[in-house]
């Protein structure tokens, strides 16, 4: 087995069930940003009568983009700066569209001592209470 | 009881590399897997605590040098 170097305990700072969360919308201008980025210009992203001929309400935010979401929970709360994101497994539930309030969540499902990492619970949802995404995620914690 | 532990080493070793030709035995270490790097070290480790549903501390998992030696702390602690 190879060996590992970090004698610290994780267990003694973050606690199962520990959660953070925040909330925030994607505009058209985040939408259109992420689609030069990505190169991801598929229409239901930035043609709204297609995404309407396809049964959608508005333009849908790219799922990766609402996993960013995500990587700032990860990144800036839960851990934190201390984070190093080894996995991390999404499912989409419901459309999401510009300018709708979306709540991120992210909730410590378990601690590993052995290895210096937590398992995430991922939760996004609109304030409706509607499930837009939700996953789990393993982070390395430096410590 | 230790064969059957690494038994269901095997399986969770073909199941994380994606690999059921992989000869794993009690004198495998990480050099002998190409993929076996630090990262999968982690998820190796995570998945042994799930499947025997045990944890170990940050220390246990330090020295060990083959999956004989992992098999064996398996077993220590699964007949506590």
């Amino acid at each position: 087995m190879q060996k590992q170097t970090n004698n610290k305990i994780i267990s003694d700072i973050w606690k199962t069930n520990f959660e953070e969360k925040f909330e925030r919308f994607f505009t058209v201008d985040d939408i259109k940003n992420f689609s030069n980025l990505s190169k991801d210009k598929s229409p239901i992203h930035i043609n709204h009568s297609l995404a309407l001929k396809r049964n959608f309400n508005n333009i849908v935010v790219h799922g990766c983009l609402i996993n960013s979401g995500f990587s700032y929970l990860i990144g800036m709360k839960i851990p934190g700066e201390s984070a190093l994101l080894l996995e991390i497994n999404t499912k989409f539930h419901n459309p999401l569209y510009p300018n709708e309030k979306v709540i991120f969540k992210a909730k410590i499902d378990s601690v590993h001592d052995s290895v210096s990492c937590i398992k995430l619970k991922l939760l996004a949802s609109k304030d409706t209470g509607m499930k837009v995404c939700s996953g789990n995620a393993t982070v390395k914690v430096f410590i | 009881m230790t064969f059957e532990i690494l038994d269901k080493m095997k399986k969770i070793f073909a199941d994380y590399f994606d690999d059921d030709n992989l000869n794993i035995t009690r004198d495998t270490n990480a050099n002998d897997i190409e993929d076996w790097d630090s990262i999968a070290q982690v998820g190796l480790i995570l998945s042994i605590e799930k499947i025997f549903s045990i944890q170990f501390s940050s220390g246990e998992v330090e020295n060990l040098q083959n999956i004989g030696e992992m098999v064996d702390l398996i077993s220590a602690k699964t007949n506590k």
